[in-house]
Formats: C-alpha cells, structure tokens, sequence
C-alpha cells in the first residue's frame, strides 16, 4: 500500500465520479486544443498567401465576386485585352510583371479541363520597355520604386506559372499541363495532344499546388481567343508589384486608370478569412477563460465535496498516524491524476477534432502541434492542482476526532 | 504510561462554558488494562482522544512516559500513534475501497515500511485472525464479524504498545463480543498498555482497572483483581 | 446662313483632306511608314506615327489633334499614319508590340529608332513635347529599350572621361555586352532637361564622373574617379534585388501602402 495506490483505488471505485469532476476541464482542454490548430494552421494559409502573393493585384471584371484569389480568373466576365497595353501606358511604378488570362471549358483526352490562356512575357517585353518611355518622358518627374529589371531568368522554365505567376516563352501550339491533369489524363512532357480539333505539343507539367491550377491546361491567351471566339477579351489581369508597398500604391492608380474594373488584392480576398481567424484567436482566449472558471470552479466543487463525504476516513487516517501532510498529498494527487487525463484526453479530442474539422470548415489541412496540445494539458493539470489547493489543506486541518464520530 | 497533569477540556457552545474533562490528577501505568465507563456525555470519549493525542487539553499537559504529548507538533504526533498505538473503533471504520489486506496494510505504509514487509505482515496477522481467505474481499463484501477481524488486524498490525478502544464491542453480538475480548486478553498478556471505552459491564468487567467518568470528572477507579476478571 | 454653309463646307472639305492623308498611308501604299522612318533617320526627325484600326471621326480627329500640336517644332518633326492590322504594317506594329493596344494612338519614334512617346486615344501639347527629348536622353532611351545598362559620362569638352571603375565593370564576365558608354556635355543647354532628371549639379562635377542607369529607367547611381569597380558592381547588383531593403520602397511616403511590408 502506497499513497499512490491509495488515491488510485480510490478513483476506480468511483470512475464516473471521477470522470464527471473533470468533464468540464476535459471539454475545455479540447475546445481550446481544436481552436487554436484551427486558427494556427488557418493563419498560416493566409500568411502563406500573403507572403506569395502579397505584391499581386488583380483587375477583374466589375460584376466578379471574388472567394479564391487562384480562381479569380474564372468568373465568367470579360474585360478588354487592351486595359494590359494601358497599365503599361500609364507609367505607373512599381508595376514588375503583368499577366492577362482567359478561360474556357476544354477537353483533353477525354476529360474535362479548364483551358486557361496566358500571354507569355516575351510577348509583353516591347510593352515592358514602354516603361522606359514613359519615366524618361512623363511630364512629372519620376517617383517611386527604383528597383531595376536586370533579368527575366526567374521566369524560364514552365515551373515559373507557379512561382511567378507567368511564363517566359509559350507557342500558339504549345500546353502546359496542371498537376491533377497530368495525373488523370498520363500525358506526359513532349507528347502531342488533340485539344480544341487542334494538336498541341506538351510543354511541360507543373508541380502540385494544391490550389485550382494543378486542374488547368495553359495555352497561348490568343490561341483561346480565337478558340473562344471571344475577341481581344480576358477574364482577369493579374498585376504584380515589385513589392507590397508598390503594390499598395498601384491600387488606388489602378482604381482610377481603369473604372470600368474591379481591384483587388490579396489582402482583400483573404480579409474575410483574417477577420474569422481573429475572431478565432479572442474565442480561444474565452474559452481559456471559461476553462479556468468552470472547470476549476467544478473540480474545486467536486473535491470539496469528496472531502467531505471521507472525513470520517480521513479522520481515521490521522489516528493511524497520517500526518496532514499526507492528507494533503492524497487529494492533491486526485487531482494530478484527474488534470493530467483531463488534460491529455482533452487534447486527443481536440486534436481529432481539428484535424476533421479544419478542412471541412476552413479550408485547411491540420496537423498536431505538440507544443500547444502538451501545453494545453499541462495548463488542465495546474488548474486542477489549485483547484483542489484550497479543498486539500481543509482536508488537512481536519479533526482526527472525527474517527470517533459515528455513522 | 499515561500521566494527566492538571487536564481540563471545555467547549464554548452558544456562550455557554461546557466542561468536557476535568482529571487533575489521572496515571495509567504500562501494562494496564484500563475500562473507562460512564453514561453517554461523560466525557469518555473526549478523554480518549486526549490520551491518543488527538485533542489538546484546555490547561493542563498529558504526558506520555516523558514525552508532553501536546508539546509536540501534529506530525510528531502523528509519527507517535503511528508507531506506539493501535485504535479500535465501534463501527470498525475500515476504507470501503481497500480490500481487508489493503485496509490492515495502511498502518504500515504510514510507518513507511516497504511493499513486501507490509504484505507480510497484513497477510501474517489476518491468517492469525482466521481471515486469510478474505485478503481480497472489501469491507462490503465481509460480515460484521469478519469486518470486526480486520478492524483488530488493523489495530494490531504495527505492534502498538498502547491499545484506544471506543465501544469496541458496541455493535457486536456475544460471539463476535467475545472474540474482541479475548483478543484484548492476549494483547494485555503480551504487556501492552489498553485503554477502552465501553458502555459494556460485561467488557469492562474484563479490564484490570475501570475508570468511571460522570460529567468529566473522574468519579472513581475500581482495581480488580486479576483472578476475579471475567473471561470467556 | 451664308458663312455658316461656307464654314461647314470648309469643315467638310478639311475633313476630306485629312481622310485623304490618312488614306494615302493606308495599305495600298506598302512600305509608307518604314519609309518615313528611314527618311526621318537620315533628317533627324521624330516621326509621330497614328495608328488605328479604322478611318473613324476618332481617328480623324486625333490626327488633327496631333498635326497641330508638331506645328510648334517645326522641321524636328514629321507625322504619318499607318493601320495597325495591315499586314504591311505587321511586323512594325509587333516590334512595337501595340497590335492589342487601345486605339488610335499615337507612337513616337526618334531618329535613333528610340520610342519616345506612346499616347493612346488623345495626346496634348505639353506630351508632344515631351516626347521630343535632347540628344543624349533620345540615345540612353536607345540603349534602354535594347536592354543596356547606359553609363551616362559627363563632360565640358568633347573629350569624354570614363571613370576608372566604370572600365573595370566593363570588363566583367557577368556585364560582357551589357553595357553602354554615352556621353553628354554639361555645357550644353539641350541638355539641362536630362541632367536635371538625372539630379546632377553640373556645378559640382570635378573630373571623371558617370551616371548609370538600369532599365526600364531606374537611376542606380552617380560614380567619380574614386569610385570603385566594386563599389559600381554591388549597387547594380542591388538595384535589381526585391525589395527587403529600404531602398526598394516609394520615395515618398504618400505613395507607400497601409499594408506591412514583407518578402515577395
């Protein structure tokens, strides 16, 4: 017989007693454990986006909604090619690479792709070399970024739509495939393909993104004009900043260059998901509240009680010799044992559920983070430990005398 | 053994002064089977817990050989009946959740002696008390004797020179009354020191001394002879 | 009632000219543009060219806009037009790449082959001017366009002094054919508007002193005699970093965002 065995006879005989003085903790712990993967792996998405795409401006069509920057492109309006030969026109600073795309519905092999036209930057470089036109004879003199453009050898290569959002060269006959495409169709790089009655050569296939690209297949932006049949149009033109700040003042230049047209950046598409993930954050900070107060209130509650209903056992335990030390050290230990399962179950189930929960309800794949969820259990076993504090040393200071009372 | 010097025990109950004890001059020596006895309120169990050092006296000091109990600390006291006494309750107050051997073995951990010592000892001392069948039957699962056994193997386990009994034989029918007796018997004969409180004249009949105590007061002490003591 | 029909057959017959202009450089005269500019390279002229895709009351009246806007200089200019889907005009209009440009719109072209001036859909005095820039701007737009990283060397004499770091970078394997050396008199008037742009004090030039200029048209920096190949080296190198330095920022704060500054 040991104190230890003693306080863990003591729980099995009463196991629903047990588990019902922690339930609150238990709960708690896992509410608190789901939020904060959530809002942890949620944040991380968004600051992934912004990091990448910080310095993107899109110009859209004035009716598009917007819920997924990579999908932007694919809101079924149109606005004129020719807002691409403006931006360049208007001597804005700041601009580094500017992409219009067109999409259409296409079949490749039998299955159903989006057919996304790009215009490959080659294409642009007279339009680029406008920009020394205009700084040297713009009225005004010249402000902003200074950045100059020495090469464009980040964007050879095709794995450059993934990294830079463009391509350096592409052929009217040429097609780059999207990840998932490549997987469901097994093409593969140089094969020759029949698309729109046309045959294309295979360009390349881009590495999984897990946004709506890896279902694409990029082509030559005039070849799905023609194909489309829609005219000198795209469904989105996507400006890139040398940097954030650039970024942030091409907006209001943009706005006012091309009113006809929506603008937008990142920031602005992922606000939303800023805004839930700050609600999120001060959520789990309530729920820590809550935590603390009920489930520390219940234990504290519960112990009390549980002192109460064995003072003629712990009053029997002093004649014998316990001294209230050992009083002490029995209901503490309860309460160890009670936080440290409360604790532990409570982050498995949290856990769970974040990582069933995160996808289906942000967007995002979880994985454990040992750091919080040990935390999380650690905080559950101190607040069970203070709050049996107060009920342990009212054990200890009890009467031994009480062993004399009767039943 | 036990040496009462100037031992007063009051209460204050809604203003009122109510006297528990008043021994002024009280020795019990080693070896002494002593019955305290007297009608309910008398003080027999306040008395009892002053000599188990559970209850410090108003004025006075309780002295146990040469040691004031009452100037120790509580742990020091705690340490003192864990290793020099042995308590005997009337409703055997045994720990429902341990098993008979869990229950005996709890002085012993309080001594801090190790696993094994301690099953040796428990299975040793519930063998002799006839139990050794039941070591892992709780409480609720034993009759009242039975119950009654383990509660004596508790008492007896740590080898305690001193015996506090209170109505050991209280809820107990002759056959079970007898079998606490006779185990008192033996403990006396062994020399130990047993101090008990009981209602019963049949169990006091059996101590060497009885001390009867009217509103706190010790009103007489009756010697009796050792062939007259009653016994089975 | 008399003179306003004689103002309005005025109008019409003007109208008539100018469509007739334009219709002479329509495609059935091949070549009319490489032509004018071929003509204007040997005259030093700026050829103001109107492109457009059809002979609309836009178009005609853009041209207009802009025949009396080259009034004010004289010789230095010379105008034309040409369609930008004409097959003639095919390769020109890639070269320039405004096949998908808003129309008309009016390109200019320096005697150099340096496009100075592009104006979609309306063009003002004020930017006719200023597309007629000085000698040495005609010649590093020149060098830009073709993208040269320009050494701007100054100089009061006809004799120009190419800092010696400036020679030391020329001879970097990394900067092998990249670089171009133009010279520019600080005496000259013509070109106070260049060195005003460039924020050079002719007042303070001593010696060997050059201005580098990156494309599109980024000032890198201002060199001396003391400057080294190093030194010349490490800010082209970091002009051309993105943007965790602060020298990628807007110059000035009115232009910088609310959003917070990272990595691209």
């Amino acid at each position: 017989m040991t104190l230890k065995s003693m306080i863990w006879n003591e729980l099995r005989s009463r196991p629903w007693a047990a588990l019902s003085s922690s339930l609150a903790i238990l709960l708690g712990v896992a509410a608190l454990v789901a939020i904060r993967h959530i809002t942890y792996f949620s944040e991380k998405e968004v600051s992934q986006q912004l990091a990448q795409l910080g310095a993107n401006i899109l110009v859209l069509p004035a009716e598009a909604t917007l819920q997924d920057y990579y999908a932007a492109d694919q809101n079924g309006e149109t606005i004129p090619e020719e807002h691409v030969s403006e931006i360049y026109l208007a001597g804005l600073t700041g601009i580094e690479q500017v992409s219009p795309r067109l999409n259409m519905p296409a079949s490749l092999g039998g299955v159903p792709v989006t057919l996304t036209g790009i215009l490959p930057q080659s294409e642009l470089e007279a339009q680029t070399s406008w920009q020394t036109t205009t700084v040297f004879t713009a009225p005004k003199a010249h402000e902003g970024c200074e950045k100059a453009k020495l090469t464009t050898s980040q964007l050879e290569g095709i794995d450059s739509l993934v990294t830079h959002r463009a391509i350096q060269h592409l052929k009217s006959d040429e097609v780059v495939l999207g990840a998932d495409v490549a997987g469901r169709t097994a093409f593969s790089p140089g094969d020759t393909v029949e698309l729109l009655d046309k045959p294309f050569k295979i360009l390349g296939i881009l590495p999984a993104t897990g946004t709506v690209d890896d279902s694409r297949v990029f082509a030559h932006l005039h070849t799905v004009q023609d194909a489309s049949g829609s005219g000198p149009v795209c469904n989105a033109i996507e400006v890139i900043g040398c940097c954030e700040d650039a970024a942030g003042g091409l907006v209001p230049e943009l706005r006012k260059l091309l009113p006809n047209t929506k603008v937008v950046t990142i920031s602005q598409v992922v606000q939303t998901q800023v805004g839930v993930n700050r609600l999120m954050a001060n959520t789990s900070w309530f729920v820590l509240a809550i935590l603390v107060i009920v489930g520390g209130t219940s234990l504290a509650g519960a112990m009390t009680a549980n002192v109460r209903e064995r003072r003629r056992e712990i009053g029997t335990l002093m004649a014998l010799g316990a001294t209230p030390q050992f009083v002490r050290r029995l209901f503490l230990g309860k309460a160890l044992i009670l936080g440290v399962v409360a604790g532990t179950t409570g982050s498995l189930i949290g856990l769970i559920v974040a990582i069933v929960a995160g996808p289906a309800w942000a967007g995002v794949a979880v994985s454990p983070l040992i750091a919080t969820s040990s935390l999380a259990a650690l905080a559950a076993t101190a607040l069970a430990i203070v709050s049996a504090w107060w009920p342990s040393r009212k054990a200890a200071a009890l009467d031994p005398c009480l062993c004399f009372q009767e039943v | 053994m036990f040496r009462f010097e100037n031992v007063e025990k009051h209460y204050v109950r809604r203003g009122d002064r109510v006297t528990a004890v008043d021994c002024r001059d009280l020795t019990i020596e080693k070896g002494d089977y002593v019955a305290i006895v007297g009608p309910s309120g008398s003080g027999k169990t306040t008395l009892l817990s002053l000599l188990g050092g559970m209850l410090s006296p108003t004025s006075g000091k309780v002295w146990l050989e040469e040691t004031s109990i009452y100037d120790l600390t509580a742990s020091q006291r705690s340490a003192l009946r864990s290793q020099r006494m042995g308590f005997v309750f009337q409703t055997f107050n045994l720990i429902p959740y341990l098993t008979a051997l869990q229950n005996v073995q709890i002085p012993l951990c309080l001594l801090q002696l190790d696993r094994q010592e301690q099953e040796r000892r428990a299975v040793e001392m519930l063998t002799r008390f006839g139990l050794g069948e039941r070591l892992d039957h709780r409480p609720a699962e034993l009759s009242v004797g039975q119950q009654q056994r383990v509660a004596l193997s508790k008492t007896l386990v740590n080898d305690p020179q001193i015996i506090l009994a209170d109505e050991p034989t209280g809820n107990l029918d002759p056959e079970s009354r007898e079998s606490v007796l006779s185990a008192f018997d033996r403990a006396h004969q062994e020399g130990r020191t047993i101090v008990m409180v009981t209602h019963d004249p049949i169990a006091a009949s059996r101590a060497s001394c009885t001390l009867t105590l009217r509103q706190g007061v010790l009103q007489s002490c009756e010697t009796v002879p050792v062939r007259q003591r009653q016994s089975a | 009632m008399k003179l306003a029909s004689t103002i309005r057959i005025c109008l019409v017959g003007s109208c008539l000219l100018v469509g007739s202009v334009v219709q002479a450089q329509q495609p059935g005269l091949a070549l009319g543009v490489q032509s004018t500019l071929a003509q204007s390279a040997q005259s030093g002229k700026y050829t103001f060219i109107i492109f457009s895709r059809d002979n609309s009351e836009t178009t005609r009246a853009f041209y207009q806009q802009t025949q009396a806007g080259l009034a004010a200089h004289g010789e230095k200019a010379t105008i034309t037009a040409a369609n930008v889907d004409s097959p003639v005009e095919k390769a020109l209009v890639e070269k320039l790449g405004i096949a998908r440009a808003p129309m008309p719109m009016a390109v200019v072209i320096a005697p150099n082959g340096a496009v100075t001036g592009l104006f979609p859909r309306a063009i003002t005095p004020e930017q006719i001017s200023a597309a007629i820039v000085p000698p040495t701007m005609m010649r590093c737009m020149k060098e830009l366009q073709d993208q040269k990283l320009v050494f701007v060397c100054l100089t009061r004499t006809d004799r120009v002094d190419v800092p010696e770091g400036v020679k030391l970078v020329q001879q970097l394997p990394q900067y092998q054919g990249r670089i171009s050396l133009v010279g520019m008199r600080l005496d000259d008037p013509a070109e106070a508007r260049f060195y005003q742009q460039m924020k050079v004090n002719p007042d303070q030039i001593n010696g060997p002193y050059a201005v580098l200029i990156a494309p599109p048209g980024a000032l890198i920096g201002h060199f001396n005699a003391q400057s080294t190949g190093d030194q010349i080296a490490a800010a082209i190198h970091k002009a051309g970093q993105c943007c965790e330095d602060e020298n990628c920022k807007h110059n000035h704060a009115p232009q910088a965002s609310g959003t917070r500054p990272g990595p691209r």
